[in-house]
């Protein structure tokens, strides 16, 4: 079985075929998501090594964890929610996130100068110094509202899928994300 | 448009562009909007805000990310059979639990076998030895423990002429002295006389 979007195997068959002894199946759990799970983590943490690790370990224990879980668990809103937790676990553990805050060298103008030179330098530069505006805008937000934009905008979670991931009521999701948008709202007028 | 409308719209605009809200909540906001100019400008300004995030450059995993990963998760079944076995800690616990019980129980019985005097004598060498707390954590002081509680006993079996419940394995009474193993005591046999 297959899902449209992208072609990949289910969750639900390749959870089965991990929890019947399939090695493989898990690798391609790994495939399936951890480009996504990079990105939300990338974008959470502010720095790609911490997100690379944050997500092998998130992994991990969904590797632990799968084998207790039912057919019907959603893989990813579990292996999210692992991720979000060590996510916290490690922003608590950094005092010097705001050093961080825009500083990606993804967004900054030379990185992407260099990656897309079809639009002619001038534009290309432009783009990547409103990413790196962006990203600034959004490193600046406190970590539950850019948890939460982070899961909608980039994941297109529902707000029940978001609560779930970060132990919340769905009003606090609400309320998360109506503040970080109007707050990156006034930041990028 | 009354400022209130506005103030009740406004905060659930956010739930609007996600289509969170119920119908009935959707329609009157959807009302509302097409009749104020303010709040149709602010949920352009939301829409523009989540478009800009979702627009930044996505990051791709590393090479062999996912090998690796299916690597580190295949060492940690690989770490050997008793963490493996500790994985699961009710059962651990349990068989624990069990394996001292029985101990215990074997303890026991050697000691229920020997004379009063000798009996005392090894209870108080133990208990004087435990109630030490640096005992309890410390592997070679319960092991010389053991290893005397055992010697004492297998010396008091010999000497009760009770060789037959000796706890040794390889008895260090028979080994100094095979010809005298199987023999017994006077005073042992003088007991069995008159009981």
């Amino acid at each position: 079985m297959t899902d449209g979007k992208n072609g990949l195997p289910e969750d639900f068959d390749l959870l089965t075929e991990f929890n019947s002894g399939d090695g493989g199946a898990f690798t391609r759990i790994v495939e399936k998501h951890s480009g996504r799970l990079i990105n939300f983590l990338f974008r959470y943490t502010l720095d790609r090594g911490e997100a690379e690790d944050l997500a092998q370990e998130a992994f991990l224990r969904l590797y632990k964890a799968a084998p207790g879980l039912t057919p019907g668990a959603k893989l990813s809103t579990i292996l999210f929610k692992f991720a979000y937790n060590l996510a916290v676990d490690q922003a608590r553990r950094n005092t010097n996130r705001s050093s961080l805050a825009g500083a990606s060298s993804l967004d900054s103008p030379e990185a992407a100068g260099a990656a897309d030179p079809a639009p002619g330098p001038d534009a290309a530069y432009e783009a990547a110094r409103r990413s790196e505006e962006i990203a600034g805008a959004l490193a600046g937000l406190p970590d539950t509202q850019r948890g939460a934009l982070l899961l909608k905008v980039f994941e297109d979670r529902s707000y029940a899928e978001i609560a779930e991931i970060m132990a919340l009521s769905v009003p606090a999701v609400e309320s998360l994300l109506f503040r970080a948008r109007q707050t990156l709202a006034k930041k990028l007028k | 448009m009354p400022a209130k409308d506005c103030e009740n719209i406004s905060r659930r605009l956010s739930a609007y562009m996600d289509g969170e809200l119920p119908e009935r909540e959707r329609e009157a906001a959807e009302s509302h909007l097409a009749s104020c100019a303010a709040c149709s400008e602010e949920l352009a300004s939301l829409r523009a805000a989540s478009a800009a995030v979702s627009a930044l450059p996505r990051v791709e995993p590393p090479p062999f990310f996912a090998a690796r990963t299916a690597a580190a998760a295949k060492a940690l079944n690989g770490a050997g059979p008793l963490r493996a076995f500790l994985r699961f800690p009710l059962p651990a616990a349990a068989v624990l639990t069990a394996f001292i019980i029985f101990n215990i129980f074997a303890f026991a019985r050697d000691i229920d076998a020997m004379e009063n005097g000798q009996r005392r004598e090894l209870t108080h060498k133990v208990v004087s030895q435990l109630v030490r707390p640096s005992t309890l954590i410390n592997p070679v002081a319960v092991a010389r423990l053991c290893s005397e509680c055992t010697d004492f006993m297998c010396q008091c079996m010999h000497e009760a002429g009770k060789q037959s419940i000796c706890p040794c394995k390889n008895c260090r009474m028979h080994r100094e002295n095979p010809d005298r193993a199987g023999e017994v005591p006077a005073h042992a046999l003088e007991e069995d006389h008159v009981n």
